[in-house]
């Protein structure tokens, strides 16, 4: 059986494109790319590189693609998603999360599922798909990805890769680098950061100011009831 | 275009009432995409995050790979509904639509209730 699989990812591994990223385009999802997605879409290997080394910088390291590198990744290769029928025919389900990426990938993905689901699938699986150790050192800068995507979500991994307009204007010197820098994470959507107040409803900002309910209870019913004022 | 006997609202009929009309419901029962046989060779899969990019995926990788290696399920159809329930309840999510054949985006809503004094 781990045969089979491992010829059927290879089948799926040999399609090449120059493209990266999802196949009709878009952002990318893997738990790779943070909960919310890549968050941009790849539109050549260079953006794919930047998204990377953007991440990669703050643990000072650095990685290469080439073009020629970008395969199919399925990127959830587990048992969950592979189906054999009455025939004994194989299938692959769950093509969420496939595009094409350079082949350490897939392996990462496979390692990374492994990892989740605390089990192995088959005997060494990586190994059999026959991985070169090029490829097995990239899969640590990988992780190193995924550690950086899962402690920095939403405004703070904003903060971390956009340099603020104050900061441009300050280096006059390296404008033009700026500019380009600026350019590239365009696709990144920047998150609009708002204060308290408006963040909070304003039913909750003006609940000190109601008066307590007993009080209200208690001052309806006086109205209601006979009194004084209205006997 | 496929040539399937049904029109995308057909789908998005009996995606929303396949529990009455008792077509098999063929993944978890609380998953947010979920697959249902329509007829033999014939399922859809919708709700919230199914994308066109899982059925382009789908549809180049059934295309290229062996078939006496590994099957993969052809995409006979992928289209988005984004006017249905869900959406006029004002609930927000990634790209809706299917794969396989199908989607519309996931019909089951919670409404906000009304908060009394």
């Amino acid at each position: 059986m781990s045969i089979r699989v491992v010829a059927a990812v290879n089948a799926i591994n040999s399609i090449s494109s120059k493209d990266p990223g999802p196949v009709s385009g878009g952002v990318a999802h893997h738990s790779l790319w943070s909960e919310n997605g890549s968050g941009m879409t790849f539109r050549h290997v260079h953006h794919l590189e930047v998204y990377l080394n953007q991440r990669l910088s703050f643990f000072q390291r650095e990685t290469h693609i080439r073009e020629e590198d970008l395969r199919l990744c399925h990127m959830d290769v587990a048992p969950r998603n592979f189906m054999i029928d009455p025939q004994g025919r194989l299938y692959l389900l769950d093509w969420a999360t496939a595009g094409f990426f350079p082949r350490y990938f897939e392996l990462w993905a496979i390692e990374f599922t492994q990892t989740v689901l605390g089990k192995s699938f088959g005997p060494e699986m990586i190994q059999n798909l026959g991985a070169t150790p090029e490829e097995m050192a990239e899969l640590e800068t990988l992780t190193l990805v995924y550690r950086y995507n899962s402690r920095f979500t939403g405004y703070e991994t904003n903060k971390h890769l956009s340099p603020s307009p104050r900061e441009l204007k300050n280096n006059d010197d390296d404008d033009d680098e700026n500019d380009q820098k600026l350019t590239k994470l365009g696709d990144i959507k920047t998150t609009k950061q708002i204060s308290l107040w408006q963040a909070l409803p304003i039913r909750a900002i003006l609940q000190p100011l109601r008066i307590p309910r007993a009080i209200r209870l208690a001052s309806y019913r006086a109205l209601r009831e006979p009194g004084p004022w209205n006997s | 275009m496929d040539t399937l006997p049904f029109t995308d609202d057909d789908i998005v009929h009996l995606c929303q009432h396949y529990r009455v009309l008792q077509l098999p419901l063929l993944s978890h029962e609380l998953s947010g995409r979920r697959v249902v046989r329509l007829s033999d060779g014939i399922i859809v899969k919708f709700g919230l995050g199914v994308t066109q990019q899982e059925a382009s995926a789908q549809q180049l990788a059934s295309k290229h790979v062996d078939r006496d290696v590994l099957r993969i399920p052809q995409v006979y159809r992928f289209f988005e509904r984004p006017d249905s329930l869900f959406w006029k309840a004002g609930c927000r999510g990634s790209d809706p639509g299917a794969d396989g054949l199908g989607a519309t985006r996931n019909v089951h809503t919670r409404r906000r209730g009304c908060e009394r004094d």
